[in-house]
């Protein structure tokens, strides 16, 4: 019995460190492109290890890539998106999940039928309206939307707010504390755990986000990370330079990395709750 | 309640309607936008404030932020804020522009140039200009520039009118790696009569020419010295192949395809050739053109004047060259093609003599012109400066030091075929060098583009040579049906 | 009396609570929706500034048989191909889930993590690596499969002149090496979950692990195979980011792509309008269609 369960359990095993490698490789092979020279990934592609590790591509990936400006500006969208955009979509879920809204049901569809419409049919007519208000070029597209918050974020919070005792409220209310005060004072900290994840949810999504800025964010002075890295790729194919852009996709991926690893939790429990409850 | 509650939604569907109608750039589409040349005339006690939109790279804006500079400083009482843009979304945020404030002067790449003029959405420059300073400019460029609305025809005609100054004008073109020829020649691989050949810009190579020295370039290189990442030239234009065999892929007006034609099929069939016949051109690579020529991995390279400093800081010794044509072919000659950039004023602009004034200072301006062919940002617009042989074509002086010692090249493909380069094909004389402006330039749409480039893709990666043929004609309805709907959005029906 | 204007004043309040969030709907949702058909209906074109009588016309030409090569259909065929992905996670991630949810299986968490690894990788990041190791002369893909005697030639992966599949099979194992973390982790989480009696009345019963798998596991999955199913579906169908940067061709090309194109490349924004509200409708279709149908299929307790 002993030996069959072992032969089945190192086959599983083995496949999975088979996985886990091929899971991996892309990055490795990121790493090592970004420590050769950029000659050597364009005459000598065949070597797999650099004949020297030259730490000199990412010193250039912070010079040619403007990473630091990329990082300024991220980290400008990136503020906006975890404090306000959590802050008032929580407001919002405060509001449908403890207190009498009129229409609740309604207002509640109305906002669940935002969520299906994708992105690609509103994509041009936003475009003019920040056109418009000649805000295309800057931050400001992607700042602006973050005090109108997120109805995702304000559904995950509704569920989980739902989960309060309404109780803590009413003896609240009876007490004469504003609803707001309530909000601030009862609810938030009762809700850290959900606000932590979609903090930082809001976070990596902030960080990674390339399609929303690419459409606005056209200038070098306003570009985030993500967009920065594409800026040697004007051309075609340009390889000699591609160990300065592999060293910023290792810098860009790093912090989120970091993130993960160290709030796998976070990930891995709401990915499952929101899969169990469908 | 519901009183109010109504009010709430009556206010709110006039809200949604009065936002949605935001979003339409009215459009005042008169055929007219001549103004009186008055409107030109600079008073010197008002303060203007005009704003210039551009693209380009650092080097490019920096050159162009201390033109302006000095434009200030010359003219005092004008205020210009520079507006820049990334080029890949240069035209979607300038036409996003239409239904808010426009910049005053702005760059217009050439191939949008039929549809903006067309679109009423530019003023007419041709009563702000004088004899002599249309006359410093090279013809070819005013001919570009001009368009006739109401007959919607490109060129200089009756009754058309000039838009644009030329920023820049770029014929792009061949070069070689000259010491990879010498050496070939030291070798014996290469006889001095091929090389000087070469040498010589003023006549073109056929392309049985230019195929046999490829050929015994790729041996050398590529086999006797065992590179396979090794090609004689990267890749090939389509357009330079097309014109300098007389073939075309419209006729004027761009209103008929002519793809089908035989001399076009001819072109394809040859440049196949060079892929698999002869083997001296990739069919695709995986790395840049301009990166296998500075690795000496190709010998042949395309270049135009604005990468004059690229390759003068990275040494390389190499010599401008005509682009071949078809020998075979009595009319053909060799033809290529040149980019322009303009620089266009918007019709609303509240202030266009100072817009008029801030377009000459850039375009022709003797000293800014000076200052930029000298840092090899561009081709001088002036055609005098250009044709100077004491300063531009010399190579000894200042202005020439950075660019290539046959820089004269240049001049001859934009100043080709007497001037006329709109007609460049219906003119003969084989040993005539010149050039044509980017195909897409004659289009009110530019898909038809694309589309074929992406048939053409199809085409190298054939292995049937036979097949060519009928792909293109059976593609030629295709194009026409392209063709079609660019002339239809401009209300011309075929 | 003091209860309704406490009342009032909650709806009150409750209402300025909300209220950003759906001022933001209107603004950035509702309106640009409203904009969005219009422009498809008039044929707007912002360069000119022409539109005309509405009509059905803008729609037609996007189904016009002229325009083969860079046409609406074109897209829609590449985007549904491009989704063959999602049932290959499912099904590997299945298998990976029940491989790491093995009696005396260690390593669990090092495994889910390293896995799920892509997810939270910035995707820029991730096609930039993924187009070096497929370039066609200098990729490390192509060097190993000829050194090994496989190809004599390099394919061209990320172009068509090898071929349509190549770009497909190259975004289509990108997108399986990506997802595949996820789909593992949820279905770990969901195989936990389900009570152990289950197993123990079956193996009683005399049923191998295999037929357990099958009538029991499966099963109660199902609720999660849906909500990946649907949430796959929806993203996959919205697909932008591999056409763009990773592999622009005829056979690549997807519908958000399209939309983008000619809407904001080419300035055609009643065309792209036009195509973006049939593409909205079948999302939003989609996604109803989960909610109905998920009541029904799936397995309840």
């Amino acid at each position: 019995m002993n030996k069959k369960i072992s032969i089945g359990l190192a086959l599983s095993y083995l496949l999975l460190i088979v996985i886990s490698i091929t899971t991996i490789f892309p990055y490795i092979w990121m790493v090592l492109s970004s420590f050769k020279s950029g000659i050597d990934i364009s005459t000598h592609p065949k070597q797999i290890i650099p004949k020297t590790i030259n730490f000199s591509s990412y010193v250039d990936a912070f010079r040619r890539l403007n990473l630091w400006i990329g990082i300024k500006n991220t980290l400008i969208i990136v503020l906006f998106s975890t404090t306000i955009s959590p802050f008032v979509s929580a407001l919002g879920a405060f509001a449908f999940s403890k207190l009498a809204l009129p229409r609740k049901r309604l207002l509640l569809l109305i906002l669940l039928s935002s969520m299906m419409v994708p992105y690609a049919a509103l994509m041009l007519p936003q475009f003019q309206i920040w056109q418009k208000l000649n805000l295309v070029g800057t931050l400001w597209p992607l700042i602006i939307p973050c005090f109108f918050g997120s109805v995702l974020m304000m559904f995950f919070f509704t569920q989980y707010m739902n989960g309060v005792p309404t109780e803590l409220f009413e003896a609240a209310t009876i007490d004469g504390a504003g609803y707001f005060r309530q909000f601030i004072e009862i609810m938030i900290p009762l809700i850290k755990p959900a606000l932590s994840a979609q903090i930082v949810f809001s976070f990596v999504g902030a960080w990674n986000d390339y399609f929303i800025p690419s459409i606005y964010l056209n200038k070098l002075e306003v570009r985030t990370l993500q967009l920065q890295l594409l800026s040697l790729q004007q051309q075609q194919n340009n390889l000699i330079d591609m160990n300065i852009v592999m060293a910023g996709s290792v810098i860009s991926s790093i912090p989120m990395l970091i993130v993960f690893i160290l709030c796998q939790k976070f990930f891995i429990e709401s990915l499952a709750i929101t899969g169990i409850k469908g | 309640m519901k009183n109010r509650k109504g009010i709430l939604i009556i206010f709110l569907l006039l809200l949604i309607t009065t936002l949605s109608g935001c979003f339409f750039a009215s459009n005042n589409n008169d055929i007219n936008d001549v103004v009186d040349d008055s409107m030109f005339v600079l008073d010197p006690n008002k303060e203007y404030k005009i704003e210039f939109m551009m693209w380009g790279a650092d080097n490019e804006i920096n050159n162009y932020s201390a033109l302006i500079d000095s434009f200030m400083d010359l003219y005092p009482n004008i205020t210009v804020t520079i507006t820049t843009q990334d080029s890949t979304t240069y035209m979607s945020v300038l036409t996003g522009r239409l239904s808010g404030t426009m910049p005053d002067v702005f760059y217009l790449p050439e191939y949008d140039f039929r549809v903006w003029a067309d679109s009423g959405r530019l003023l007419s420059i041709s009563n702000g200009l004088t004899e002599e300073e249309k006359n410093s400019i090279w013809p070819t460029a005013l001919d570009w520039y001009s368009y006739n609305r109401e007959t919607k025809k490109l060129g200089i005609s009756e009754g058309s009118n000039l838009y644009c100054l030329p920023k820049d004008i770029g014929p792009w073109t061949l070069m070689y790696n000259v010491d990879m020829i010498d050496e070939m020649v030291k070798n014996e691989k290469l006889t001095e009569d091929e090389s000087n050949k070469l040498k010589d810009s003023s006549k073109a190579l056929t392309w049985e020419e230019f195929t046999d020295i490829c050929v015994k370039i790729q041996n050398y290189f590529g086999k006797e010295k065992n590179n396979d990442r090794f090609f004689a030239i990267p890749y090939y234009e389509l357009s330079s192949a097309i014109w300098s065999n007389n073939a075309d892929y419209f006729d004027e007006n761009a209103m008929n395809s002519k793809i089908n034609s035989d001399e076009f099929i001819e072109t394809i069939e040859w440049l196949w050739d060079l892929m698999y016949t002869y083997k001296v051109c990739p069919k695709s690579t995986g790395d840049s053109a301009q990166n296998m020529f500075l690795s000496n991995n190709s010998v042949f390279c395309w270049v135009g004047p604005y990468l004059t400093p690229m390759y003068y800081q990275q040494k390389m010794n190499y010599r401008l060259i005509p682009v071949p044509y078809n020998g075979n072919n009595n009319n053909a000659k060799s033809t290529t093609w040149i980019g322009t950039l303009g620089l266009a004023l918007s019709k609303t602009s509240k202030s266009p003599a100072a817009s008029l004034a801030l377009m000459k200072y850039l375009s022709i301006n003797q000293d800014a012109q000076i200052d930029l062919t000298t840092r090899g940002q561009l081709l001088p617009n002036n055609k005098s400066l250009a044709l100077d042989k004491n300063e531009f074509l010399s190579s000894t002086s200042n202005i020439s030091k950075i660019w290539p010692i046959n820089k004269e090249l240049y001049c001859d493909i934009v100043d080709g075929f007497n001037g006329d380069t709109n007609n460049a094909l219906n003119i003969s004389g084989k040993d005539l060098i010149g050039g044509k402006v980017r195909p897409h330039y004659y289009t009110f749409e530019n898909s038809w583009l694309n589309a074929l480039e992406v048939e053409i893709g199809q085409i190298y990666a054939l292995k049937d040579k036979t097949k060519i043929r009928q792909t293109i004609l059976d593609y030629n309805s295709t194009m026409q049906s392209y063709l079609d709907r660019s002339n239809q959005s401009a209300g011309i029906t075929n | 009396m003091r209860k309704s204007k406490l009342k009032r004043k909650e709806r009150l309040v409750s209402l300025v609570f909300v209220s950003p969030l759906f001022i933001g709907f209107i603004i950035f949702t509702l309106i640009p929706l409203i904009v969005a058909i219009i422009y498809g209906f008039i044929d707007y074109m912002p360069l000119r500034g022409t539109f005309t009588t509405p009509s059905f016309q803008v729609y037609k030409r996007l189904f016009d048989g002229s325009f083969v090569t860079t046409g609406f259909k074109h897209a829609i065929f590449n985007t549904l191909i491009l989704m063959l992905s999602i049932p290959i996670n499912l099904l590997l991630g299945l298998g990976l889930s029940a491989l790491l949810t093995q009696k005396n299986m260690k390593g669990r968490t090092f495994f889910r993590t390293v896995l799920y690894l892509p997810a939270v990788t910035g995707s820029v990041a991730i096609i930039l690596v993924w187009k070096l190791l497929f370039n066609e002369t200098h990729g490390l893909v192509n060097i190993l499969l000829k050194n090994l005697g496989i190809i004599k030639e390099n394919i061209n992966w990320l172009g068509i002149t090898s071929g349509s599949a190549y770009p497909r099979f190259v975004i289509i194992l990108k997108n399986i090496w990506g997802g595949i973390g996820g789909v593992t982790i949820l279905y770990i989480a969901g195989i936990l979950n389900i009570p152990k009696v289950l197993y123990e009345a079956a193996e009683i019963d005399g049923a191998t692990k295999f037929r357990q798998f099958i009538s029991i596991t499966i099963p109660l999955l199902s609720p999660i195979t849906f909500y990946q199913l649907i949430v796959s579906v929806i993203g996959g169908l919205q697909s932008f980011m591999d056409t763009q940067l990773l592999s622009n061709t005829k056979a690549t090309q997807t519908i958000v792509y399209f939309i983008y194109d000619n809407g904001i490349n080419n300035y055609q924004y009643g065309y792209a309008s036009a195509a973006s509200v049939l593409f909205a409708i079948v999302v939003m279709v989609v996604t109803i269609a989960q909610f109905k149908i998920s009541n029904k299929l799936v397995y309840k307790e």
